[in-house]
């Protein structure tokens, strides 16, 4: 089943998100109490369209070392004092995470790269997210194959020669990238491409998209300043 | 280490946001289609490869390879990068949409210390290649600890980038090692000029 969200054209989608999470992170470090505003907003966008808890939390967890690391720097070094600044950064971090994860979960990722075409971002950034959306998967399956082939071949640990080894393998793995961007682009010519993805049906940003991005902005806006 | 959402102030985010776009925007232009199907290979490549870790000193490193992008892809390695965080942030939230701009220049102006240091021609191939590896990881490193300090996260951070030192050598070891295998096994390929 189509949700409201996943009925939207994508730029709708992309620019709420991107809006909702640069007035979360705007806050200021003393507005702590505003978070179960945001947390309440966020999970009424999330009911708009399609995104497991389940999913959303990993992601959370994922980014976890990294914001706790930020948060308890800043907590512990002045003190009591500094920790409700430190728990309003590590909630502007979850918030945005929660954002941006059910927007990826939402909407797929030709979509995305249809929304930042249209939304004005270059041709060749668009391309080089494309290729690495089809090829990133096929080289770890590669590397994958000379490594277990290596394994295969080998009868003594590596040692001291680790690196070089491994240095060469990904060596080989570049050329490979290499012949293989010869015959896509090639291929490409043949197929008569002419400089962009081929677009999935261009959709209207019309009332609906109007009335979401101006609600769900607004509803953010008037929890920063109102609240 | 790619920089969450809501950690550094925003509107350091806004400018940064504005530099990497006009960067992306300016390193980017005349691109021919070939040039950028070579670009979005090498970085699936690159992308490929970051996920493998390497032990170190009982710990485990994985490789930015930042430098060796510098190298083989010139002034457009800042675009690559732009995208391949782009990429990350959007499909793993690695970093933040906030982040962005200030997560590309981190890691793409270590790229293009790389790709400068390699294109001055001075000293021998494999020096210039170590030490493209090494500043590709180290600069960002120490930027993202210069951020956190003036940020009001304290000096500490700086002495986490003194830790990336042996990710660093390990990176600039291996850049070296490839650029010598790209060197004997089709040299064309460091000849491009992108």
């Amino acid at each position: 089943m189509t949700t409201l969200f996943q009925r939207l054209d994508p730029r709708a989608r992309v620019l709420t998100v991107i809006t909702a999470t640069v007035v979360v992170v705007s806050t200021p470090s003393t507005a702590l109490a505003l978070f179960p505003f945001y947390l309440l907003l966020c999970l009424l966008v999330i009911l708009t369209g399609k995104a497991r808890p389940s999913y959303l939390a990993a992601r959370c967890l994922a980014a976890s070392p990294f914001i706790l690391l930020a948060a308890g720097v800043l907590a512990f070094q002045n003190g009591p004092s500094n920790y409700p600044a430190a728990l309003t950064v590590a909630a502007k971090a979850y918030t945005a995470i929660i954002l941006l994860a059910f927007l990826t979960a939402s909407t797929p990722l030709a979509d995305l790269l249809s929304a930042t075409r249209r939304l004005g971002a270059p041709a060749s950034l668009n391309l080089i997210l494309g290729m690495m959306h089809r090829y990133t998967h096929l080289f770890s399956e590669e590397y994958a194959r000379m490594e277990r082939a290596r394994q295969s071949r080998s009868v003594a640990p590596l040692g001291r020669a680790r690196y070089q080894i491994f240095g060469r393998q990904f060596g080989e793995l570049i050329l490979r990238s290499w012949d293989r961007a010869d015959r896509v682009h090639s291929a490409m010519l043949a197929r008569g491409f002419t400089g962009a993805w081929p677009e999935p049906a261009p959709r209207q940003f019309g009332a609906l998209e109007w009335t979401y991005l101006i609600t769900v902005c607004g509803l953010f806006l008037a929890a920063r300043f109102l609240a | 280490m790619h920089i969450a959402d809501g950690i550094i102030p925003s509107t350091w985010c806004g400018a940064a946001h504005a530099a990497a776009w006009s960067a992306v925007y300016w390193l980017g232009r005349r691109i021919e289609t070939e040039e950028v199907v070579r670009l979005g290979m090498l970085a699936s490549a690159s992308f490929a490869v970051s996920l493998v870790h390497f032990p170190l000193g009982g710990t485990s490193v994985h490789l930015g390879l930042y430098g060796l992008i510098g190298i083989l892809a010139g002034r457009r390695a800042f675009p690559v990068i732009f995208a391949a965080l782009l990429f990350q942030t959007v499909l793993f939230q690695h970093g933040g949409l906030v982040t962005l701009g200030l997560n590309a220049l981190n890691m793409g102006l270590g790229a293009l210390a790389g790709a400068t240091l390699w294109r001055t021609g001075l000293g021998p191939e494999s020096l210039r290649a170590f030490l493209g590896g090494f500043l590709g990881v180290l600069i960002p490193a120490v930027l993202i600890a210069a951020e956190f300090a003036a940020a009001g996260y304290g000096k500490g951070f700086f002495f986490m980038a003194t830790l990336y030192l042996g990710a660093a050598a390990v990176e600039g070891v291996l850049t070296s090692v490839i650029v010598r295998f790209l060197r004997t096994a089709r040299p064309a390929v460091l000849a491009v000029k992108m």
